[in-house]
């Protein structure tokens, strides 16, 4: 179980772990309603995803979505991170969608349903307290 | 990281690099096998979402 205060939004260091070994640790967001968990693509280089940096229109990877969003339809790749740590959870084989979020919005990584349909979730707004067990707890 | 709370989450760290754009920063870590990017840069105008 991890338990952690937040003010504005709800928020959480995730570690995420790639198909190379490295870890890169970022502030995420906690959002229920992203479909997918979301790093910026220079993020899934670094975690040994060179596909995520191909933006040629011509010839996508096989691995490339199509996605809606506020702004209307875009295009990413679609990779699984091999683990995603949050406090002392694990979370093996997570799918995530490299694609940079503006950086205006502060912040780099989204933890979505992908990743949130493997925890109980509980978010406090008038208390501001976020709390993420995993499913069976 | 030196240091975490409870929940292991990171309080305090060697820093590394720091700026406030995304992508200098990742330059300035490219070799780094293990970071963690404390603050996501802070908007220059006041953030209404």
């Amino acid at each position: 179980m991890l338990e952690a205060a937040f003010q504005k939004f709800p928020t959480v260091f995730a570690v995420m772990k790639g198909r190379n070994d490295a870890t890169r640790e970022c502030v995420a967001l906690v959002d229920p309603c992203a479909e997918y968990c979301i790093l910026p693509k220079v993020d899934a280089f670094a975690l040994g995803y060179p596909e995520a940096a191909n933006d040629d229109p011509v010839t996508p990877q096989d691995n490339t979505i199509t996605f809606a969003s506020a702004d209307g339809y875009g295009k990413a790749a679609l990779i699984e991170m091999a683990e995603v740590t949050l406090g002392g959870m694990s979370f093996p084989r997570v799918d995530f969608v490299a694609f940079d979020l503006p950086q205006v919005t502060r912040f780099d990584v989204v933890i979505g349903r992908s990743l949130l349909k493997e925890t109980r979730l509980e978010i406090d707004y008038p208390a501001g307290r976020l709390r993420i067990g995993e499913a069976g707890s | 990281m030196t240091k975490r709370d409870k929940n292991l989450q990171p309080t305090k760290g060697r820093v590394l690099a720091d700026d406030m754009d995304r992508y200098r920063l990742r330059m300035k870590v490219i070799r780094e096998r293990e970071v963690c990017i404390f603050y996501a840069g802070e908007p220059m105008y006041p953030l209404i979402l």
